[in-house]
């Protein structure tokens, strides 16, 4: 019977994506590695978690296999499945599968959106065994050292259908991330699309006071990645009143009086 | 008229106090005729209010002069003004007093009902307008005293939405056109006819702050990052100060909420809006450029003592005999440094404020006008407002020279040159206090130079002000007032009430009582730490025990009450509450439960055991709590949520619907599955028979898709839910009721098993647990006016009620289970000494952890802004949401439970 794994080449992180460590977590992320222990990433949409692991990818030289959960993932989604080629039936590596094959990262985005009974498969792979059993092909897979789980989890969703099981919580490591102190993150903006310093730190003044609102009617702070996006709107020549309109206050809310807020505050910096 | 407690009544008013005054020849007999009168009934009402004996005093001379009316009156008088005392302070329990006088003058029927209507009236309405409720009343009773009842009827809403002009032009026509009819005149005031409408719209011009009060309180916020809240300053705000740039309704800080005048109406466009925006910004920058950060201590120099409720700042200017001079010349100083700092961390704002300077200039006093001293405060507020201190022409006008402007130039030039460096960056409040030593005695020398160097400018009314009086520490409206020839002191025009420079100003000595008494638990905390040497700023402290502002001792506790409490006892049902008198506001706490409307009977008990901080362990079956049941309500109160709601409830099902799950879903085109889907299994084979690549998503699955959630809904009617919010005079628990009857719509669409449960109670025994829908019954007219029957009862002990809450949910079989808790504040049961503050939330936590292990999900909604830092210790991060506005709690409560449970 044949097997398909996907060619590793296509998972090398190649240019190395800019990230600005904000405390020790490249270097607890490392040491984790080292101990062959999975992390699980837990903080607000868009402050960097994503861009986190591809940067230890590269940094680790490791190949990095990323899923975005959702609800119809399904066990087979993640480990693999029989396909028929002609006539054939050809057996095809799931992103887990390929990356203990490979002795990668596996990152599994925004975990919580997978059906409790899936992410089941990935328990015998994050305590001390290291397993991962393909029960189709009658075989199990013992992950090698390189090997590494990193899962993510945003905490601020508030349903309870979507919060994280115990049995699942308490097997990974958890690094904390919130969005960078100001000086920081106007550095990330700046880095990220060339804006030119004064904008950068107007940007993050901006979020900072959005910021403050947050359970007052907003879900979530704003996010580095939009601060990113309006400083990309900025920098294509958009004004940025538009841009902060278009980034800010519209993606952030549909109530009319948290939206001419944030207005309000970006007219207070720009 | 002229009779001699008639006078009485108007010297008293005018000196302030009239304990003091030597006792006027003739006043002999007016004693005897009091005497007479009121110590019969002070004996009677001291029985019955157990309230201090010499209060009554203050209130001696106007039931006096009542009682000689009409003696029913009187004592009608003494009764609620005593009540009122407590709760609305001295000064318009007297104020009070002399409407009914000015009333019974005329007609004492009349003024009996006035006497009964009153106090309801003022306590219903926000602080700034109780006294605009009084003037505008007299000023009906001189017209049309008939009229004088429906007016005060309506008057609580109309207040804040027009000025005291437009009210009285609205009032005018009113009674113009339905001189005759009083039931007709009631309806055009409710604005319910044509005309009144029209005649509203005309009125009414400007930018109302209930308008922009949601952006206002997101924006101040936003900025300080701090749960202020925006108040409305009303007319409160009529002073003389010539810092504060003539009479205004100017926005001010106390260092606690942010206050803004009731209508800006100065552009008739956006302006307006920049108006209030650069007024919050600059209130809300002394918080967050630290104005109330000062420690004394931390300063060299001789301080007076710390008197008790007295902030820094005030400590500060007392420390100076000119405390007044003080004050205002602190303002100018801090506003330089903290408009600086506005300015460069704000780069809007400065543009906003700038291009509001030059129109609004002419609001500024002409500085010739003013005496020496407010001369050179003028000049220097217009530099610590101008943006760049370059161009000071255009700040406002000029005036012509005279013999005092070479002097006053001298000594602003000189201050300013000593001022100018609080601009620079980290310059904090310490810098300022410190000016404020080394600048007072430069001004104090330039008053006696220019009081040796001849007379003062023309205009006596200002240069009265000028001489900076001693005035007594009472707010402005105590302070004398221009009198009109009707012998009551007249409004200043109402014109200006909505004019004045932008901007805002310091008001630390006009802290509400329980912002004094929360200042005060800081300060001794701030102490404390002080003196252990460790570092701790104001604000710091602040923020911490802001989330657990909650009476300290039982006095205080019961006034605490008595201010929140409505005055009308029991159930309230519908929508007008009946208008019991003031008396009842000092309804005994020994009462325990109140019976349900039908007396009922306990259909079960349990008890519970309550966590103890203190020693760190449960004690054992210590809570009692008693299930009743509630009786069915009115349909008024139902039909009229419905009604009003109609198009919402149709959205509301329509949403909820979609979400309801169908019974067994087929999925389809599965990689994996329970069996082979024939259809494409057929498409396969034929896709490889064609050579083509078959899918390989060939099975079908049968998926049990049932939604199984079960909810309870657990209502807090302890009786601070009874508090009136918004400007529709709708109390908590009434918008919460509307919350849950759109919900339950909500709830029957999707088709999820709900409960509705009400807690309350007294003491560890009596902890009513009320059922108004259990899982089992089906939801239907009778729930909803069951929904109808809920209201406010006595304390709410959390602990105990969250633990049946969850006995009961643990009942019902249901994968899901959620217990959602609609609240207005902290666990508070006063008839336990123990259940408040630390005690009573640690054991509310340990209730919701139970919850969580017997797999029920809490969650919390609140509207009590305060409520952060105590919520997130009970409920956890994500376990609370606040409201902000309550009246958006009907909207937003099917939201949150749909994004709670999908």
């Amino acid at each position: 019977m044949k097997q398909v794994t996907p060619p590793v080449e296509d998972y090398i992180v190649r240019n190395e994506p800019y990230y600005l460590p904000v405390g020790s977590e490249a270097d607890l992320f490392q040491k984790a590695w080292k101990a062959s222990l999975p992390v699980l990433l837990k903080g607000p949409t868009g402050c960097g978690k994503t861009r986190f692991v591809t940067h230890m990818a590269h940094k680790l030289s490791l190949p990095l296999f990323t899923v975005a959960c959702h609800e119809d993932l399904t066990a087979a989604d993640l480990v693999g499945r029989f396909l028929i080629l002609g006539d054939e039936t050809v057996w095809c590596d799931g992103p887990l599968t390929a990356a203990v094959r490979h002795g990668g990262i596996v990152y599994l985005d925004e975990v919580v959106e997978a059906r409790k009974d899936t992410l089941v498969v990935i328990h015998p792979l994050t305590d001390d065994r290291r397993l991962l059993p393909l029960e189709k092909l009658g075989a199990v897979l013992k992950a090698p050292d390189s090997f590494m789980m990193v899962i993510s989890y945003n905490p601020g969703y508030q349903s309870v259908l979507k919060e994280l099981k115990h049995s699942t919580r308490q097997r990974f490591l958890t690094l904390e991330f919130d969005f960078p102190p100001p000086e920081q993150e106007a550095a990330i903006v700046r880095t990220e699309t060339g804006i030119d310093e004064h904008l950068a730190s107007a940007l993050v003044n901006i979020a900072g006071k959005i910021r403050n609102l947050t359970d007052r009617g907003l879900e979530e702070g704003v996010s580095t990645r939009l601060l990113i996006y309006a400083a990309k709107l900025m920098s294509q020549g958009a004004s940025p009143r538009d841009s902060c309109k278009a980034a800010m206050s519209s993606s952030l809310t549909d109530d009319p009086d948290l939206s001419r807020t944030i207005d309000e505050l970006t007219a207070d910096f720009l | 008229m002229d009779s001699p407690g008639e006078e009485l009544n108007h010297r008293q008013d005018s000196s302030g106090s009239a304990n003091h005054r030597p006792q006027a020849p003739g006043s002999g007999s007016v004693r005897d005729r009091l005497e007479q009168g009121l110590w019969r009934s002070a004996r009677l009402l001291g029985e019955a209010l157990l309230g201090p004996v010499d209060r009554l005093g203050q209130l001696a001379r106007p039931a006096g002069g009542l009682i000689q009316r009409d003696r029913a009156l009187g004592l009608l008088y003494l009764r609620n003004a005593m009540a009122m005392q407590d709760t609305l302070g001295t000064g318009l329990a007297r104020d009070y007093g002399r409407l009914l006088d000015r009333s019974a003058a005329l007609d004492v029927l009349l003024a009996r009902e006035l006497a009964e209507l009153l106090p309801m009236q003022l306590a219903r309405v926000e602080e700034s307008h109780r006294r605009r409720l009084l003037d505008i009343l007299e000023w009906t009773i001189q017209r049309r005293p008939r009229l004088v009842l429906p007016v005060a009827q309506q008057l609580p809403v109309l207040l804040s939405e027009m000025n005291d002009r437009s009210l009285r032009r609205f009032l005018e026509q009113g009674m113009k056109l339905h001189l005759e009819d009083q039931r007709k005149l009631a309806s055009f005031l409710r604005v319910e006819s044509d005309a009144a409408l029209t005649a509203l719209k005309k009125l009414r011009r400007g930018l109302a702050l209930k308008d922009v009060l949601g952006v206002l309180s997101l924006y101040a916020r936003a900025h300080c990052g701090e749960d202020v809240r925006i108040l409305s300053a009303g007319s409160l705000q009529q002073s003389l100060d010539p810092v504060q740039g003539g009479r205004s309704a100017r926005a001010f800080t106390d260092g606690h909420d942010i206050y803004l005048p009731d209508v800006v109406d100065m552009f008739g466009d956006e302006r307006d809006f920049q108006v209030y925006r650069v007024g919050t910004a600059h209130a809300a920058g002394y918080l967050e450029f630290g104005t109330f950060d000062l420690y004394l201590d931390d300063l060299p120099g001789e301080w007076p003592n710390r008197r008790p409720g007295e902030s820094e700042l005030e400590r500060l200017f007392r420390s100076m005999p000119r405390s007044r001079l003080a004050r205002n010349l602190f303002q100018v100083i801090e506003d330089t440094r903290v408009l600086a700092a506005l300015d460069s961390f704000y780069p809007g704002v400065a543009r906003a404020r700038a291009r509001l300077t030059a129109p609004l200039a002419g609001l500024r006093p002409d500085p010739a006008s003013l005496g020496a001293v407010e001369r050179v405060l003028e000049l220097l507020a217009r530099r610590a407002w101008a943006p760049d201190s370059q161009d000071l022409a255009g700040l406002g006008p000029v005036g012509r020279p005279d013999h005092l402007s070479p002097m006053v130039q001298d000594l602003v030039d000189r201050a300013w040159e000593r001022i100018e460096p609080v601009k620079a960056r980290g310059k904090d409040v310490a810098a300022s206090a410190q000016l404020l030593v080394e600048l007072y005695p430069m001004l104090l020398g330039l008053e006696q130079r220019a009081s040796n160097l001849g007379p003062p400018p023309r205009d006596i009314r200002t240069a009265r002000a000028g001489r900076f009086r001693r005035r007594r520490a009472s707010p402005p409206h105590h302070g004398k007032r221009p009198v009109s020839p009707a012998g009551f002191p007249s409004k200043s025009s109402p014109e200006a009430a909505e004019s004045a420079p932008p901007g805002a100003t310091l008001a630390p000595q006009r802290r509400s009582r329980a912002s004094r008494s929360l200042d005060e638990r800081i300060y001794s905390v701030l102490d404390k730490f002080k003196q252990r040497g460790e570092a701790a700023s104001y604000s710091q402290v602040r923020r911490v025990l802001r989330s657990s502002r909650v009476p300290v001792d039982y006095r205080e506790m019961e006034a605490w009450l008595a201010s929140r409490e409505g005055p009308s006892g029991g159930l309230v049902e519908d929508r007008e509450p009946p208008a019991p008198s003031m008396g009842q506001l000092a309804r005994p706490l020994k009462e325990g439960v109140m019976e349900p409307s039908r007396p009922g009977r306990a259909e079960r008990l349990a008890s519970y055991h309550e966590w103890d901080a203190g020693i760190g362990d449960y004690k054992p079956d210590w809570v009692r709590v008693m299930e009743l049941p509630l009786a069915e309500g009115s349909e008024g109160f139902v039909q009229q949520v419905m009604s009003a709601n109609r198009s919402m409830i149709l959205t509301l099902r329509r949403q909820f619907e979609a979400l309801r799950p169908r019974d067994m879903a087929l999925e389809r085109a599965l990689s994996d599955g329970d069996s082979l889907d024939l259809d494409r299994v057929v498409s396969a084979v034929i896709a490889r028979r064609t050579g083509d690549v078959p899918s390989d998503r060939l099975y079908q699955r049968k998926r049990r898709d049932r939604r199984d959630v079960a909810v309870a809904f657990l209502l807090d009617m302890s009786s601070s839910t009874n508090e009136v919010v918004g400007r529709d005079g709708k109390r908590v628990i009434q918008v919460e009721k509307e919350a849950l009857v759109l919900m339950a719509e909500a709830l029957e669409a999707i088709g999820d098993s709900f409960a509705i449960f009400g807690f309350s109670g007294y003491g560890r025994d009596q902890v009513a647990f009320y059922v108004a829908k259990d899982f089992h019954q089906p939801h239907g007219a009778a729930i909803r006016r069951r929904i109808g029957r809920m209201g406010w009862r006595m304390e709410n002990r959390d602990g105990a009620a969250i633990r049946h809450a969850t006995a009961r949910l643990d009942g019902f079989p249901a994968q899901v289970k959620l217990l959602m808790i609609l609240s207005d504040g902290k666990p508070l049961d006063c008839g336990c000494h123990d259940y408040h503050d630390r005690y009573a939330q640690e054991d509310t936590r340990m209730a919701l952890r139970e919850a969580r292990k017997m797999g029920v999900h809490p969650f919390c909604i609140t509207v009590d802004p305060q409520g952060r830092e105590y919520l997130r210790r009970m409920y956890g991060e994500t376990g609370y949401t606040i409201i902000d506005r309550i009246e958006a709690l009907p909207a937003r409560l099917p939201r949150i439970y749909r994004r709670l449970s999908t």
